[in-house]
């Protein structure tokens, strides 16, 4: 199977798990009591959430595996994760403060989660800028290494409630009551943001392969020249 | 590739418009109703019965529009964050395809 056909198949699965998890989060799961029609942003605020940390965590692992390897490709794909990552990031944290200005009248906190989030988020902006700003092998290294000590950040958002505490956030021993079709629901979110974030860090990687490719291109070219000249 | 970013496009836009259309209707429980009754007549003990109906249903129409309207901007947020960033790396690659094609015929 094709690489273009590969991507032709996600972007069916990732349509057709849309559909279906939009059909139950709007007509099948029913109005949460409390927080009323805004909760039902939670579903995918929750499967964006979920997509991040993965993407986060496979910019670790194919940053390690570039060091030890020195495979461009893994550092292709760990650049692509990071670079989809941060879009879901954003994703959480805006969608974050919607939910916050409907629930809690105010469009920003600075409690454990919320800040542990933004800073995240600002460490995966600097991981994409020092990318876009080098190149070559000094790029690859050094942003495997950058992408290594980001993900430390992971944990701590992701237990950040559980070591600081917060009055607005649920902890994670707090299981929510939820309706089985409310679960679904979730379920459906998540799987649908996570097939989009595959089928993106595949392109997004593609096209970092791709400028690989014009890089040596170009290289091979002013190298006839050198030797023609 | 550009096929099915196009199908996705428009499906998950088609999907944000279906789920928001079918959200929007979606009514006020009658405890709902009751507490928030209960509640303007606690603030103003002189109001009549239909008086006090009239403002609460004012007032819960007016919430659930603002619930609407921030369920909607966190969807359009959503869908338009991963659309521009498909159509964006969409175009990269074809303008990385064309350089390729480019340079392969210069050499």
């Amino acid at each position: 199977m094709t690489s273009s056909r590969i991507n032709a198949a996600l972007g069916l699965l990732t349509a057709a798990l849309v559909l279906v998890g939009a059909t139950f989060v709007f007509v099948v799961a029913p109005i949460e009591v409390q927080m009323r029609e805004i909760q039902k942003i939670f579903y995918f605020h929750v499967g964006a959430a979920w997509s991040m940390f993965v993407a986060f965590t496979v910019t670790a692992v194919f940053g390690i595996v570039y060091l030890v390897r020195r495979n461009p490709r893994a550092d292709a794909i760990a650049g692509a994760s990071a670079a989809v990552g941060w879009i879901y990031a954003a994703i959480v944290l805006l969608t974050g403060m919607l939910w916050a200005r409907s629930a809690w009248n105010t469009w920003w906190n600075w409690e454990p989660r919320l800040t542990s989030m933004l800073v995240l988020w600002l460490m995966y902006a600097g991981y994409l800028l020092f990318r876009s700003t080098t190149s070559g092998d000094a790029r690859r290294t050094y942003s495997s290494v950058f992408g290594i000590f980001a993900f430390v950040m992971v944990p701590i958002v992701y237990f950040s409630i559980k070591i600081w505490g917060s009055v607005l956030h649920p902890t994670t021993k707090t299981k929510w009551a939820l309706d089985n079709r409310m679960y679904y629901g979730m379920v459906l979110g998540t799987l649908a943001m996570s097939a989009a974030y595959v089928l993106l860090t595949r392109l997004r990687a593609d096209v970092e392969i791709a400028e690989q490719e014009v890089a040596a291109l170009r290289q091979e070219q002013l190298f006839g020249e050198d030797t023609g000249g | 590739m550009r096929a099915s970013v196009a199908v996705l496009a428009v499906v998950a836009f088609a999907c944000g418009a279906y789920g928001l259309m079918s959200a929007i209707p979606v009514g006020v429980s009658a405890q709902e109703a009751r507490d928030e009754i209960e509640t303007v007549m606690a603030g103003t003990p002189d109001a009549s019965l239909d008086a006090a109906v009239a403002q609460a249903v004012a007032y819960l129409e007016a919430e659930q529009s603002r619930r609407v309207r921030f369920l909607f901007m966190g969807y359009v947020v959503i869908w338009a964050a991963l659309g521009v960033y498909m159509v964006s790396v969409a175009r990269r690659q074809g303008r990385i395809e064309a350089e390729i094609a480019r340079l392969k015929d210069a050499a």
